[in-house]
């Protein structure tokens, strides 16, 4: 697919989205938003860039395979539950430094996984 | 502290899996951990628990469940702790230049890690039940070390065979542990001891032995389970050593051994480890000096070997105790050493097969001391460790009240076997003429002589200094005893029957070792239990074959049909049977817009039943979609609307990549089959419906949400209910949820990937 109007539209709507998506994940513990929707709209923002301008070139605007984002994510969220064990917590307990919490960072896992998911299974599919 | 370095392994797998994978000639260094570990546990061996006796340590899970990982520091789980990382810091050394270059080398190195933090927790554990886990996961990684050189159908074989029996000896032992926590009501070792319940007396005592038993007997290749253990050497030679026979086959005789004061001390227990443990004695040396491949010749010795492990716990006085546990140690090191050397052999030598190796001392001199130190100390040879292995077997068996003059027959038979395929594997490939065709062989790198001659060395120094070995002896056998006897070993015993005994195993060995040729030939040898196994796989095969199709229909649809009228049939009999106090009038009522955005989720619907290509119908499912998320809006639920539209948008997305191949669907269901699905969905339709006017009226749910807005804000730190339910409250079930996700992209990635790389495609 070759269309002027789409390819446009979506240089203009990347940036956007991309940035709605860090302000979803920045406020979601306080208001809606957080990890899951701010992957979401990550991934529908690849989605469309892998329309308008084919997936290997999506591919290259993420950066990193969707693929290793599967695992950097699982981890991130294991570890902001294991730095609990490390303090004789049990695992997954909250820990608070000021405004900022593990549960923020174990979002940001879920960010990740969300992410990888969705873009490895439409990378993959738009590919076959 | 001490729980965090017990599972520090499993960290390290992805430490090895990154080093090794990015700086393959510094995956040596990996060696490093491992060692200091053994440090740290030497360390609690000699100053804490020799000091203050067990320590108990634990590390909190979920505290509210009453689930806590503990684990218990004694000396028989110190013991073995000590030889996991001792024995696992030389493998992972040895490791990395045996298999220099080799493109897997970090999945193998990820995996031993793996395998010794699994281990750690089976020797450690107090928890029954963690036990079990970290047991299965030693069977997961032997199961991927075996299958390692996976493109090879033998290993995938030998893996898989491996895998099913000691996995269904795991099923055993979960049995077995479920019925100790029914009798004592304890799920900790240290709890069932405590409690002071007489187990033997109790009417399920026999199953439960006898699980626990099957669990032991299938890790630890006792006969008629030990067929796996010699096809397991299809792993490579540093999983051979380490884990099927420095560690994992141990853990049998370790369960045995732990579970002694518990479940020992009956008619029972000891008739079934002393025939058990003899036959898999005897029978297995016999066998070992029938194979030429110097793998399976010390595969088969070592099955003998834990046979004699399991008939001294049988024995169960405590000077076979205090037998058992020297006879493991000095197992451990001569054997590790000669697999190592084995794989050493293999390596420079190229082929394993010992009626042709000769001669190598010249050209591996390091390698060939090693060999002919552990070889001696396999024997028996005075001032070796093994030496007082075999003494104090001798001992235990002249001092036992049933059947000593048996019983000390079979040892001194399976000794002198032993000691011949210590000759055969030790000294063999090293004495002789050379062979030209060995000539180009040399002495490996220094990290493949180094773990061999390291642990040759220790069985020579530990039998010259036996006082560094007494206490941890003498830990190691009060833990399965349960009085603490101080241990001291003596090289000389003066002139005893046993020394006798020792000097005619000597002497047998020798003599068997020049007629080796002899008793290669034309003896009777394997017994049929490898047999067994197959027809046993084959009838499961045949009775899946009759029993699967009939509850596995292969079509998404009848999935989706069962589970949808199993969910409304359950939300109906709770509304309707019930008598729920409720009424049609007192349901929420629907307000114009409402009716709206219902009617237009109605008209998507029947629009994606009626579309005759898939692209009509994925966009009227969309409609659908986006329809539902107005209807989150409209009820306040401004998180479910957003995740609902993006979610939407993205399976249309997904929805048009997987359907734009096709075009008009193909076939199109039969009028029955349609008036079916109309009145389900219908049905189902009414149902939610229903059900969900009726939450709205707010009764019974007020409690809950307040809690929740109460509680994340002061305990959760967030004012977005929703939001801090998942990542906090209940962070765990996001955990499982996100895992879940990633399997499932995997499984597509790997199905599609599969498929266009078949084709031929990259």
């Amino acid at each position: 697919m070759n269309s002027l109007i789409l390819q446009v539209a979506t240089r203009v709507l990347m940036p956007l989205l991309l940035l709605f998506a860090l302000f979803m994940l920045g406020r979601g513990h306080n208001e809606p938003g957080g990890g899951f929707v701010a992957g979401l709209i990550v991934s529908a923002a690849y989605a469309l860039q892998a329309f308008a301008f084919g997936v290997a070139a999506a591919r290259r605007a993420l950066l990193v395979d969707p693929e290793r984002l599967l695992g950097v994510g699982l981890l991130v969220a294991l570890g902001s539950g294991l730095l609990a064990s490390a303090q004789g917590l049990p695992f997954l307990t909250a820990l608070w430094w000021g405004g900022l919490g593990s549960p923020a960072l174990f979002d940001v896992g879920v960010f990740l996984v969300v992410i990888g998911v969705v873009l490895t299974m439409t990378f993959t599919l738009a590919e076959a | 502290m001490i729980p965090l370095l017990v599972l520090s392994p499993f960290v390290f797998a992805l430490v090895a899996a990154l080093v090794a994978g990015r700086w393959p000639t510094r995956a040596r260094w990996l060696a490093v951990w491992p060692a200091l570990l053994a440090v740290v546990f030497e360390h609690e061996l000699r100053t804490r628990v020799a000091v203050e006796g067990t320590q108990v340590v634990s590390l909190a899970w979920a505290p509210s469940l009453g689930l806590t990982l503990q684990f218990t520091l004694d000396g028989l789980g110190l013991l073995f702790a000590l030889m996991i990382t001792i024995i696992g810091a030389l493998i992972v050394l040895f490791a990395s230049a045996y298999l220099k270059g080799h493109p897997h080398l970090a999945r193998l190195l990820a995996w031993l890690f793996v395998f010794m933090g699994a281990m750690l927790g089976v020797v450690l554990s107090d928890n029954l039940f963690a036990l079990f886990v970290f047991w299965e996961l030693t069977g997961f990684a032997s199961f991927m070390l075996i299958g390692f050189e996976h493109d090879t159908p033998a290993a995938r074989a030998a893996a898989m065979q491996a895998l099913l029996v000691t996995a269904a000896g795991g099923i055993a032992l979960l049995g077995g542990t479920v019925l100790l926590a029914q009798i004592t009501g304890e799920t900790t070792v240290s709890g069932v001891i405590r409690s002071g319940i007489d187990v033997t007396a109790h009417p399920t005592y026999l199953a439960c032995t006898l699980l626990f038993l099957l669990a032991a007997f299938t890790k630890s290749a006792q006969v008629p389970f030990h067929f796996w253990l010699p096809n397991a050497m299809a792993a490579p030679t540093p999983v051979s050593a380490y884990l099927h026979s420095a560690t994992m086959v141990k853990a049998g005789v370790y369960l045995i051994a732990r579970m002694m004061p518990i479940l020992g001390g009956t008619t029972l227990w000891s008739t079934t480890l002393l025939v058990v443990g003899g036959i898999t004695m005897v029978g297995a040396a016999w066998r070992s000096v029938q194979e030429t491949d110097l793998k399976r010749v010390l595969a088969f010795s070592t099955v003998s070997a834990l046979g004699s492990l399991v008939l001294m716990i049988g024995i169960g006085t405590p000077g076979a105790i205090v037998a058992a546990v020297v006879y493991m140690i000095a197992h451990a090191a001569y054997k590790g050493t000669l697999f190592m050397v084995a794989g050493a052999i293999d390596h420079e030598a190229g082929t394993r097969d010992v009626t042709q190796l000769a001669g190598l001392r010249t050209v591996m001199p390091r390698t060939a001391l090693a060999a002919a130190l552990a070889a001696a100390s396999m024997m028996g040879v005075p001032l070796f460790f093994g030496f007082f292995g075999k003494e104090l077997f001798y001992e235990a068996e002249w001092q036992y009240a049933g059947a000593a003059g048996l019983l000390l027959a079979i040892s001194v038979a399976a000794n002198a076997l032993s000691g011949m395929a210590g000759l055969v594997t030790g000294v063999g490939p090293f004495t002789g003429a050379r062979p030209s065709r060995f000539d180009a062989a040399h002495e490996p790198a220094w990290p493949m002589w180094f773990g061999p001659l390291f642990l040759a060395l220790a069985g020579v120094v530990f039998a010259l200094v036996p006082g560094i070995v007494n206490t941890p002896i003498a830990l190691a056998a009060a833990s399965v005893t349960g009085a603490f006897t101080p241990v001291a070993l003596v090289l000389w015993h003066g002139f005893t029957p046993v020394l006798g005994l020792s000097v005619l195993t000597l002497a047998l060995a020798g003599g068997l070792y020049t007629q080796r040729a002899v008793l290669r030939k034309g003896l009777p040898g394997s017994v049929g239990s490898e047999r067994v196994y197959v027809v046993t796989l084959r009838l499961l095969d045949a009775v899946s074959a009759f029993v699967a199709p009939a509850l596995y229909s292969r079509s998404l649809r009848s999935y989706v049909l069962v589970l949808i009228v199993t969910t409304a049939f359950l939300i109906s009999s709770g509304l309707f049977l019930g008598g729920g106090g409720w009424s049609i009038e007192a349901l929420t009522p629907l307000r114009a817009y409402e009716m709206v955005i219902a009617l237009v989720i109605c008209a998507g619907a029947v629009m994606a039943a009626r579309a005759t290509s898939s692209m009509r119908a994925v966009l009227a499912l969309g409609a659908v979609g986006y329809g539902v998320a107005l209807l989150f809006v409209t009820y306040g639920a401004p998180d479910l609307a957003m995740t609902q539209f993006s979610v939407e948008t993205l399976t249309a997305v997904i929805f048009v990549l997987v359907f734009r191949m096709f075009g008009s669907f193909a076939h199109l269901s039969s009028r029955l089959i349609r008036m079916r699905d109309a009145i389900v969905a219908g049905v189902v339709g009414v149902v939610v419906g229903t059900l969900v006017l009726l939450v709205g009226t707010g009764d019974g749910t007020s409690r809950l949400s307040h809690y929740f807005a109460e509680m994340s804000a002061t305990v959760g730190h967030g004012r977005n209910i929703v939001n801090v339910i998942l990542v906090d409250f209940r962070g765990f079930d996001t955990m499982g949820e996100i895992t879940v996700l990633v399997v499932a992209a995997i499984g597509v990635h790997a199905l599609l990937r599969i498929g266009a790389d078949e084709r031929g495609r990259p």
